[in-house]
């Protein structure tokens, strides 16, 4: 049982930490390796709000997931921006450079200590009897559901988000229709640092802080992003929860080592068995 | 002489990426494959020559070149179950495929201690005629081979891109569909030419053994994929010179700052300052020189019929009558 929920909620970070990547995917047309970074920045910039500065840890959480997705829009527009017209290679391996420095930066500012934020370890919650899951657990759970259920009101009810989706489907088209391509990839990108980096400080708070985090979070997110189908925002969600699970319930089975391994394993399963992913089509 | 020593080291290093490099722009640069799979074959190469040379009872015990050619070909038997499952995937199915291969034979190989050694690997490995070259000139002899086979890698790779099965591969590369059309098969040569350029990688991954003598798991992260890839894209993708030039160039760069003298508390600071030049460095190229330092040429057909014309030598197979006869109109 306790796998179960431990699955739950690394697919609930996932989720957080994916859907970023896939909105991008599905409006820029390229896999933005530095998505991964971005979690990182994230995590970082909430040890410096809360250890270093002394800040309460909610505020530190919502200024470190601003001040991300300011930043993650700054880097877009010097970096990204102007080599849009040099086609998908370009991005990708300038989203590639982009994560060097980022993370060559972050490590001569931090050093390689591995750190954590310090937070009290909170009580277990008792349901029947059996304590399931601490009260920082149930946190990160109830923030990916308000994430998951806000993009969803976003996507489905708000102009923006309609021409989100109408992009999506066919960036010509929607900006023939009058739909401001340039202010809604602006949000594109704000929003999906600010995920990043919330995804980030909750990976953080649920384990420790050290810099592989990027790298070794944004080969899972790839992985969930295929499977998922590509820039399909629900089939992501799903995606994450399935490679969550599948992940940490089968350290069950097999030696703890090699929990990453399974994510791969599924998704060279899914790519041979279904190679447009779990879920066909766009975003509804 | 020390100096010496830590150049040649240096070379060396470089020369090792810049045949990475090499191998892969055959599939890569040629063919355009996007393969981030290069750590794994790597890996396969390193660990199969390791365990076939390794005196028992870890290891077979056999002669260093039968190690070398069995790892090889342990290495082109893996690449192929590889491409065959995964290269009918296109572009980005097809990167985050092979990275994931290379990311579970980095976790196979730090989990599988009877066979690997776990995390700690081997160390103290036997390097080529080390018993012939007394100790401090041998990385300049290291050094020479690592060249020398550096330089047969460019020939080899030189003559490929030059052949008609090069001219096929770049039609694949730029249109795969009507390449398709002209009757092409498409999928058997993505195989041929992945598996000969994974062998290439683990053929390297020999010289890669001998080069740091131990050999672990955390030697072959994803970051050796990306320096290779920056390294071909800095010099120029689908170009050989390109791919030895972009790989000395960055190794030197990112090797360079280990000589700068700084106090221990500043080297992470340093770490991370190498980390930031590399990315700045690969940003910059494609923002300015999107080609690379050098383009890729192509030999036009029509510079190859006035050859033709003026000595009369034999025909290169492949140019084809259709061309001739049009030449010689």
């Amino acid at each position: 049982m306790e796998y179960v929920i431990y699955g739950i909620i690394t697919g609930c970070i996932l989720i957080i930490a994916s859907i970023g990547f896939s909105m991008v995917w599905k409006t820029e047309n390229f896999l933005n390796i530095a998505h991964g970074q971005m979690l990182l920045i994230g995590a970082y910039m909430a040890y410096l709000f809360k250890s270093v500065l002394n800040l309460p840890f909610a505020l530190a959480m919502v200024l470190s997931v601003i001040a991300t997705a300011v930043l993650g829009l700054l880097l877009a527009k010097v970096f990204y921006f102007p080599v849009r017209k040099s086609g998908i290679l370009v991005l990708l391996f300038t989203s590639i450079g982009l994560s060097w420095v980022i993370y060559g930066i972050v490590q001569a500012i931090v050093g390689p200590q591995i750190r954590t934020f310090g937070l009290e370890t909170s009580n277990m919650i008792e349901v029947f009897g059996s304590q399931i899951l601490s009260y920082q657990e149930l946190l990160i759970i109830v923030i990916s559901v308000v994430c998951v259920v806000g993009l969803h009101f976003i996507l489905t009810k708000t102009k923006n988000g309609k021409g989100f989706r109408a992009m999506a489907e066919n960036r010509d088209l929607a900006q023939l229709r009058g739909i401001n391509s340039k202010k809604l990839s602006n949000y594109v990108w704000l929003l999906s640092s600010g995920l990043a980096g919330l995804a980030g400080i909750l990976l953080a708070m649920s384990g420790t802080l050290n810099m592989e985090l990027g790298w070794q979070q944004i080969l899972i997110i790839m992985s969930v992003v295929i499977v998922g189908g590509m820039g399909n925002l629900y089939g992501t969600m799903l995606a994450a929860l399935i490679i969550g699970l599948s992940m940490d319930v089968s350290t069950m089975i097999v030696p703890t080592s090699y929990r990453t391994a399974i994510a791969f394993v599924i998704v060279i399963l899914v790519l041979l068995i279904r190679p447009q992913g779990l879920s066909k089509g766009g975003a509804h | 002489m020390e100096i010496l020593v830590f150049l040649s080291g240096l070379i060396a290093l470089g020369g090792i990426y810049a045949m990475l490099a090499v191998a892969l722009n055959v599939n890569g640069g040629l063919l355009g494959l996007w393969d981030l799979g290069v750590v794994g074959y790597f890996a396969v190469g390193a660990y199969s020559y390791t365990l076939l040379t390794i005196d028992a009872p870890e290891g077979l015990g056999l002669p260093m070149i039968a190690g070398v050619i069995g790892s090889v070909i342990i290495t082109g038997l893996l690449s192929l179950f590889i491409g065959y499952t995964s290269l009918r995937l296109q572009s980005e199915y097809l990167l985050i495929t092979t990275f994931a291969f290379a990311e579970i034979i980095r976790i196979v190989a730090g989990n599988e201690e009877w066979l690997t050694n776990g995390n700690i690997g081997f160390f103290g490995l036997e390097k080529p005629f080390q018993e012939f070259i007394p100790g401090a000139n041998y990385m300049l002899f290291f050094t020479g081979l690592v060249l020398l086979s550096l330089a047969i890698f460019y020939f080899f790779a030189q003559r490929l891109a030059d052949s008609p099965m090069g001219r096929y591969m770049r039609a694949i590369r730029e249109n795969e569909i009507v390449t398709q059309s002209i009757g092409k098969k498409i999928f058997a040569t993505k195989l041929k030419v992945f598996v000969l350029s994974s062998s290439m990688v683990g053929l390297v991954g020999c010289f890669y053994v001998w080069y740091m003598s131990i050999i672990a798991p955390n030697m072959f992260t994803s970051a050796i994929t990306f320096t290779v890839w920056t390294a071909l894209v800095l010099g120029g993708i689908g170009n050989n010179r390109g791919a030895v030039i972009g790989a000395f160039v960055l190794i030197l760069v990112q090797e360079a700052t280990r000589f700068i003298p700084v106090p221990a508390e500043y080297s992470v600071v340093l770490a991370g300052l190498r980390q930031f030049v590399s990315g700045m460095m690969l940003i910059l190229v494609l923002r300015f020189l999107p080609q690379g330092l050098i383009a890729e040429k192509f030999k036009s057909v029509e510079k190859l019929f006035k050859f033709h014309d003026n000595s009369l030598i034999l025909e290169p197979k492949g140019v084809g009558k259709n061309a001739a006869s049009q030449g010689a109109e």
